[in-house]
């Protein structure tokens, strides 16, 4: 089967030029029979990848050492979950999941759209067959998991600790599911700009395939986020790492991408703008992984660091320059057919949306890039943390935030004065009353203030929202509350659904907004002695340390602290916090000593304790009280099943463009008419 | 046994202190450790809140909000512009109701409501 993988993913780099040859050929040419070869070369691609793929999970789950590949990220010892997942844990593997992921995509996308998109098809299948090949040229020849070593030696290295963690089993994968996703879109977009074909079809094949990337991003980032907090032990769950910031920016100019189509839709507007953010959506994606795989920037995600950056970077350059001309060349063929009729209208608050995304997409990736241009410009490279990222997008988070509840309260095309004061009063006296009553509790943090002061406005607008939509349904159809509930959003599963979204964005800026209370304290304590800490909303702990302890099991050696945890004295519990050790089959360490957390989570506060380290029976520990973070899962969660209710199919139904109105009268006022 | 006590050693007089002295920073009680993004301080890497915020440092912190303002400015000037292109042209006439029976109505209004 290995032998079959190998030679599975050569086949496919041929399979892969061949549809893209024969697809673009059969559309110039208008040649059927070329179209539908290159669609079948494009299947046939899939079903290769998926063998080569095959290939390699069995030559990893059979400890295949001879796999140079296999040797550097497992060893014998290691749990089969994470022998599975070592395909995607190391460069070459992630190479070939990519390809795995994309052309299962793509055979999907290209199938669906062959008959609702006839003209489109052929351009969008050469496009992602071009996208495929290059994936699976850099496999071959960059980055092959089949590349055999001179010798086999008798146990692999293993995987790096960090990465043997139960987040990492899903994190990565729903990662690539979302940066792959992008790369659908922008070839249905390089197929309107080719065709000129920028109608209605197009839009809705790139929306549909655009709310599968971000829902995919969403999650991967909050699993990101979950990972990150459990696992690195610095007792956050957000620094900034440039791996991280490149998976945020394709999901923040995708989101302004899902603003700015309803624009389109419903107005025939900013055609220009939501061809470009697409195309960036996937540019961002790629330029992502060439900057972060190029070993140019530092990162905890040091494994993902290798010469195929500069591959990337080729294809980011030659894929821009190719959008570029296409628009530059197309422009006319992209004018809007509707102008705005007033600053005070949805459209206009969608725009401000956008911008702000799209500033906050950009500071994100200044901050990210300032160590390559400091270094160009002044021979010394500054790294830029989280200090840096906080000062910058606080203030633009906020502003989004705001934004979020402004939109959906004012009307399409233009607001009257009444209809704002009509709008507004409910969601601005719930702001006020939240920032009033937090400020007489004492709450003195200018940021959190704000940003919960914003929180309950947006909260107040989506309780609005859904308060009027319910009730109209009530009254018209009488129904129980549930009833009214339930069909209101599956009738409605875009707008409610959204709604929904933006319900997860105010707890998750509720729960950002709760780091500005933690504490951390570093504390020794030796067998049977204990400390008193006191947390940010006033109770007091009291831990009791139950002394070291080390353990072997089956691939690690661990060393553990147990802590007796009392709250207001009222025993809450044994903590236990780990140093781990992990060594080979030959019990040769391998890897740093990592750190398992000892984590209690409750609705308001997380209590988070590090073993440091550990000194003549003496735990050196960090313990921190972190408000809110389990809001922060919760916020992302919600984020993700708002995504799958607007993306959930539903038949679309005939509906005028509001801009043309059919006035409908009986015959006889007709007659009576001046 | 012996063994265990090599790694504890290794872990505590190697490795485990670099690791923990990065993650925990040297600071005492109530500070955020320094970042695991922020690489490791050699000769030529130095972070920027440790240097003035004053020449191309001072760039890091304003172009982000001089970008934004500058696209909020332009946002707005192309936006009033449309707005001012449009109450300028001619506004079209409402379109002429089409004439309908009191039974037809009667029938697309309940169409209408089995609809919603």
């Amino acid at each position: 089967m290995i032998l079959v993988g190998e030679l599975s993913l050569w086949v496919a780099l041929l399979m892969a030029a061949w549809a893209a040859v024969t697809s673009f050929a059969g559309g110039t040419l208008g040649r059927e029979d070329l179209i539908a070869s290159g669609r079948r070369g494009l299947y046939a691609t899939t079903f290769m990848v998926i063998l080569a793929s095959v290939g390699l999970w069995t030559a990893l789950l059979t400890h295949d050492f001879s796999l140079e590949y296999v040797a550097s990220h497992t060893s014998a010892n290691m749990p089969s979950i994470y022998v599975f997942t070592a395909f995607w844990g190391g460069q070459a593997g992630s190479m070939l999941f990519w390809a795995l992921i994309l052309s299962g995509y793509s055979s999907i996308a290209v199938w669906s759209a062959r008959e609702k998109a006839r003209e489109l098809a052929p351009y969008a299948c050469g496009t992602l067959a071009l996208i495929l090949l290059f994936c699976i040229a850099i496999t071959c020849f960059k980055a092959n998991p089949y590349d055999r070593l001179a010798f086999v030696p008798a146990d692999g290295k293993g995987m790096n600790p960090q990465l043997q963690n139960p987040g990492m089993v899903i994190h990565p994968p729903s990662l690539y599911l979302g940066y792959v996703a992008t790369a659908i879109p922008f070839a249905f977009a390089v197929a309107a700009l080719i065709t000129r074909q920028l109608d209605a079809t197009w839009l809705r094949i790139v929306r549909r395939w655009s709310l599968i990337s971000w829902f995919f991003l969403t999650v991967g980032i909050t699993l990101g986020m979950w990972w990150a907090y459990v696992e690195l032990g610095w007792s956050g769950y957000w620094a900034w790492d440039s791996v991280k910031n490149t998976s945020l920016l394709p999901w923040l100019t995708g989101t302004a991408f899902l603003h700015s189509i309803m624009l389109q839709e419903k107005r025939g507007m900013l055609r220009k703008w939501n061809v470009v953010l697409v195309v960036t959506t996937f540019l961002l994606a790629i330029f992502g992984t060439s900057i972060t795989r190029s070993g140019v920037l530092g990162s905890v995600h040091s494994f993902a660091q290798s010469p195929v950056g500069t591959w990337f970077a080729t294809f980011f350059f030659a894929a821009t320059g190719l959008t570029i001309y296409l628009v530059a060349t197309r422009l006319r063929d992209l004018e809007s057919t509707a102008v705005l009729e007033s600053m005070v209208s949805r459209e206009a608050a969608f725009l401000y949306n956008n911008l702000v995304l799209v500033g906050i997409a950009f500071s994100v990736l200044w901050g990210t890039l300032f160590p390559i241009l400091s270094e160009w410009v002044r021979g010394s490279k500054i790294t830029v943390g989280p200090p840096f990222f906080n000062t910058v997008t606080v203030p633009l988070g906020l502003l989004l935030l705001a934004l979020t509840g402004i939109g959906p309260l004012i009307a399409w095309r233009k607001a009257s004065t009444s209809n704002l004061k009509r709008q507004f009063i409910f969601p601005v006296s719930a702001g006020v009353v939240t920032g009033v009553v937090l400020l007489a509790l004492g709450m003195r943090n200018f940021h959190a203030l704000v940003a919960y002061t914003l929180a309950g406005f947006v909260a107040g607008t989506i309780a609005q929202e859904f308060y009027k939509g319910i009730g109209a349904r009530r009254t018209l159809h009488g129904e129980s509350l549930l009833l009214a509930v339930v069909r209101l959003v599956t009738r409605n599963r875009r707008r409610y659904g959204g709604y929904i979204v933006h319900a997860g964005i105010v707890i998750l800026f509720s729960a950002f907004a709760g780091l500005a209370f933690s504490k951390d304290h570093d504390v020794s304590l030796r067998a049977g002695e204990s400390k008193e800490l006191t947390d940010p909303l006033g109770h007091r702990w009291r831990f009791v340390s139950q002394g070291i302890s080390t353990a072997e099991t089956l691939n690690r050696f661990e060393t553990t602290i147990g802590l007796e945890v009392f709250r207001d004295d009222v025993r809450q519990g044994i903590l236990a916090s780990e140093k781990r050790q992990y060594f080979d089959s030959n019990k040769q360490p391998q890897f740093e000593p990592s750190t398992e957390v000892g984590i209690r989570t409750s609705a308001m506060l997380d209590l988070y304790v590090v073993l440091a380290d550990v000194r003549d029976d003496t735990a050196e520990l960090r313990i921190s009280f972190n408000p809110l973070v389990v809001w922060v899962w919760i916020g992302g969660m919600v984020m993700a099943i708002g995504g799958l209710i607007v993306m959930w199919p539903q038949a679309e139904r005939r509906r005028a463009p509001s801009g043309y109105v059919t006035i409908l009268a009986p015959s006889h006022e007709l007659v009576s008419a001046p | 046994m012996m063994r265990r006590c090599e790694f504890l050693m290794h872990a505590a007089a190697g490795g485990a202190a670099v690791v923990v002295a990065r993650k925990l920073g040297a600071q005492q009680d109530t500070t955020r450790p320094t970042t695991l993004s922020q690489e490791p301080a050699s000769s030529n890497t130095s972070n920027l809140f440790d240097m003035r915020r004053s020449g191309f440092n001072i760039l890091g912190y304003l172009v982000p909000f001089v970008a934004l303002g500058a696209g909020a400015v332009a946002l707005t000037v192309v936006l009033r512009r449309m707005v001012r292109s449009h109450t300028r042209a001619d506004v079209a006439l409402p379109p002429d109701p089409v004439p309908a029976t009191d039974a037809e109505l009667a029938r697309l209004q309940a169409a209408i409501r089995k609809d919603d």
